[in-house]
């Protein structure tokens, strides 16, 4: 079984993971959404993300394998501009179509479930950590790298959870 | 056993203030209960091979990455059973000291100097963490100002210390030879001194009758 986890956002990550070992892991690739000024001026590149799944499909044989996948559900906190919420959800829905189209089921994670499994708080330091621990190959030597952690976390999470 | 030598992170999660009955008088006694995330290794203070029991190794690794910016990686990050509940420890620890960090420098800490440590439960999760929740009792030491100050701090991060009692060799005296009357500053007599003297010096001889 091959399993994807995807940390959503901006700045995040997706990583695949089978047979106890790590096989890819890259930063979610992103381009401008055609807006020059405002919070929000970037999106889920869709073109390049479809790219980098139907790479890692025919380098890992998705079609004879059973792929799944798990991404971090984003939550609607008031406290966040409105524009911050709708960039998350304009995400999280193109992930879940990409993913779920060329690659497997979906199954949406919200932080709690998948942190709590790991003892996790807020500090992504730790969560670079605990990737390192769980996989000694994981590209995540720099600070910037947590979500690159956070999507290997999430994979491994439901790889356990489904075992 | 369980303890935490220099001041480390963790959780007042609760204060719980009693009054026990030690004969007729009534003692101020507190519970505090304390959460805490440790490294797996914290296992083998508890019972020597619970870590390999309950932990194993990343099974196909590349690299190893011992060490990221300072952060120490656990090299048994693995749970055998995921899905096991917390696990209980019995354990009853008497007489610890216990100390909280509060203000400017090591004197301001809130110490209790004998405390009792138990109701240990370890959840432990995936990656290498301990979820650790123990009780500490205590009914010494403590003051209007320091039960104040616990209160203030529930649900708080707080660094802590928990360290065991000293036990002090049992030291042999030497037999002194001070006599009364004799400053103990004074060199000491040997008894050939006291042979020959007949008396102590500074003290009126003895009536000889």
């Amino acid at each position: 079984m091959l399993v994807l986890g995807c940390d959503p956002g901006v700045t995040g990550a997706l990583s695949l993971i089978g047979n106890g070992r790590l096989l890819e892991c890259e930063d979610l690739p992103m381009c401008s959404n055609g807006l020059t000024d405002g919070k929000v001026t970037r999106w889920l590149d869709v073109d390049a993300m479809a790219k980098i799944v139907k790479d890692w499909s025919a380098r890992h044989d998705f079609a004879r394998e059973s792929v799944v996948v798990a991404i971090e559900r984003p939550i609607a906190m008031p406290s966040l501009p409105s524009t911050t919420t709708a960039s998350s959800f304009d995400t999280f829905g193109a992930l879940r179509a990409v993913l779920g189209m060329l690659a497997g089921p979906v199954t949406p994670v919200t932080p709690r479930d998948w942190k709590s499994f790991y003892g996790l708080g807020t500090n992504k330091n730790d969560s670079r950590a605990k990737a390192a621990a769980l996989y000694p190959s994981a590209p995540v030597k720099q600070a910037k790298h947590h979500n690159r952690a956070e999507a290997i976390l999430i994979a491994h999470w439901h790889m356990r959870a489904m075992s | 056993m369980f303890q935490l030598p220099s001041f480390t992170y963790a959780t007042l999660s609760n204060l719980n203030t009693r009054i026990e009955k030690h004969g007729d008088e009534s003692v101020s006694a507190v519970d505090i209960s304390i959460s805490y995330d440790a490294p797996n290794t914290v296992l083998e203070q508890f019972s020597p091979g619970l870590l390999d029991a309950f932990y194993k190794e990343a099974e196909l690794g590349d690299d190893s990455q011992g060490v990221i910016d300072g952060l120490e990686i656990t090299g048994k990050p693995l749970l055998r059973h995921p899905q096991m509940a917390p696990i209980k420890f019995t354990n009853e620890m008497a007489g610890h000291r216990f100390a909280i960090d509060y203000g400017i420098g090591d004197d301001s800490a809130l110490v209790l100097p004998s405390v009792d440590v138990g109701k240990f439960s370890l959840e432990l999760k995936e990656g290498g963490t301990v979820s650790m929740k123990f009780r500490i009792q205590a009914n010494q030491g403590l003051t209007e100002q320091i039960i104040g100050k616990l209160a203030m701090l529930i649900s708080q991060e707080v660094r802590i210390q928990l360290t065991p009692p000293e036990v002090k060799p049992e030291a042999e005296e030497e037999p002194s030879l001070v006599l009364p009357g004799m400053d103990e500053e004074d060199k000491p007599l040997t008894p050939e001194d006291v042979f020959i003297g007949g008396v102590v010096p500074g003290s009126e001889p003895a009536a000889v009758h």
